[in-house]
């Protein structure tokens, strides 16, 4: 992709794909579903997981899965509320972007 | 390098940080390859690289440093600047109390006081613009008015003439025979009287039409004129 990611916009990607799954989901398909927008590596999400989680965003819990504890996200409330913020910030940033490219912003 | 090998490399390679951080990086690392299958496994581990550039980058996620760096979609990039909202008083939350006071005021007040200046304006003057353009309009009516009432008469003045050419040569055609002198005399004079009214009303004729259509555009276009400005506008 030509853009780049910044983080805030990353953390922000990464707290509504965690927040479509009610019971939680779990590294690696956040990490394809993540790649369903911008191209991120099989690794570059761990980092954003675990801030996230240290932040309050997120919470993990380990449950049974194939015969072994798979770790699971789930978004808590503080992590809601951050994510309103982004998406009313995104909101605002984009259709600001998109003014000035479909002519200027006019008074 | 097995999957074993790599994982091993990168125990080894967190042994300065928090067993607790450890042990969650390995569960993350070892669920991600499980959960990809072990089609993807060597994919997967070429990707991450080395296990000890895995290492750094989970180091770099652990404490504060990821405030001086940014995620791109090739990675994270240390030293660029980096907002994070989540933190509390962290420099978007700030920013954000500081700049919409200072915006808001800033932008609308001068709006609101135009609008106010102009609501004004309009009640200050409406007693003497409002008769003193109507009684433009009026004039400017009246004006037209007249000059098409100038016009038509003028039409029908030719066409009287016309008439009357007509019946003064009549009369000297009836009288040609018990008066031929004074009925050529007639029959000219008619005929000269006919030919000037032809011309008058074919004249006044052409005028009177011309300008009822052009008045009749006019009026049009005048009524039409603020739609159009509002949708110029737009």
């Amino acid at each position: 992709m030509v853009f780049n990611t910044g983080a805030a916009l990353l953390d922000a990607i990464v707290l509504a794909v965690v927040s479509r799954e009610r019971e939680g989901t779990y590294g690696y398909k956040i990490t394809q579903e993540v790649r369903g927008a911008i191209e991120v590596s099989e690794s570059t999400l761990y980092p954003v997981l675990r801030r996230l989680q240290k932040d309050e965003c997120l919470e993990v819990y380990d449950r049974e899965f194939g015969g072994r504890n798979r770790r699971y996200y789930k978004i808590t409330e503080k992590g809601r509320l951050q994510l309103n913020l982004y998406e009313g910030e995104w909101s605002l940033y984009a259709a600001k972007i998109t003014g000035i490219f479909q002519g200027g912003i006019r008074e | 390098m097995s999957r074993m090998e790599f994982m091993q490399a990168l125990e080894r390679a967190l042994s300065d940080v928090s067993s607790e951080e450890r042990e969650a990086a390995l569960q993350y690392y070892n669920d991600y390859l499980d959960d990809a299958g072990p089609e993807h496994e060597q994919e997967i581990l070429a990707e991450w690289g080395t296990p000890w550039k895995l290492a750094e980058s989970i180091r770099s996620g652990m404490d504060n440093r990821l405030d001086e760096g940014e995620f791109t979609e090739s990675g994270f990039f240390a030293g660029e600047q980096r907002q994070c909202p989540a933190r509390k008083g962290s420099p978007f939350h700030e920013k954000k109390k500081e700049e919409q006071p200072e915006k808001e005021p800033g932008k609308q007040s001068p709006n609101v006081w135009k609008w106010i200046a102009i609501a004004l304006l309009c009640i200050l003057l409406a007693p003497v613009c409002i008769p003193v353009v109507l009684s433009l309009v009026a004039v400017i009516v009246g004006i037209i008015v007249a000059a098409l009432a100038v016009a038509v008469s003028l039409l029908i003045a030719g066409i009287a003439i016309l008439l009357a050419g007509l019946l003064v040569a009549g009369v000297g055609i009836v009288k040609l025979f018990a008066a031929p002198a004074a009925a050529a005399v007639l029959i000219g004079g008619g005929l000269l009287l006919f030919v000037l009214g032809v011309l008058l009303s074919l004249l006044f004729g052409w005028i009177v039409l011309k300008s009822s259509v052009w008045l009749f555009r006019t009026v049009v276009s005048v009524c039409r004129k603020p739609f159009h400005k509002k949708e110029g506008c737009r």
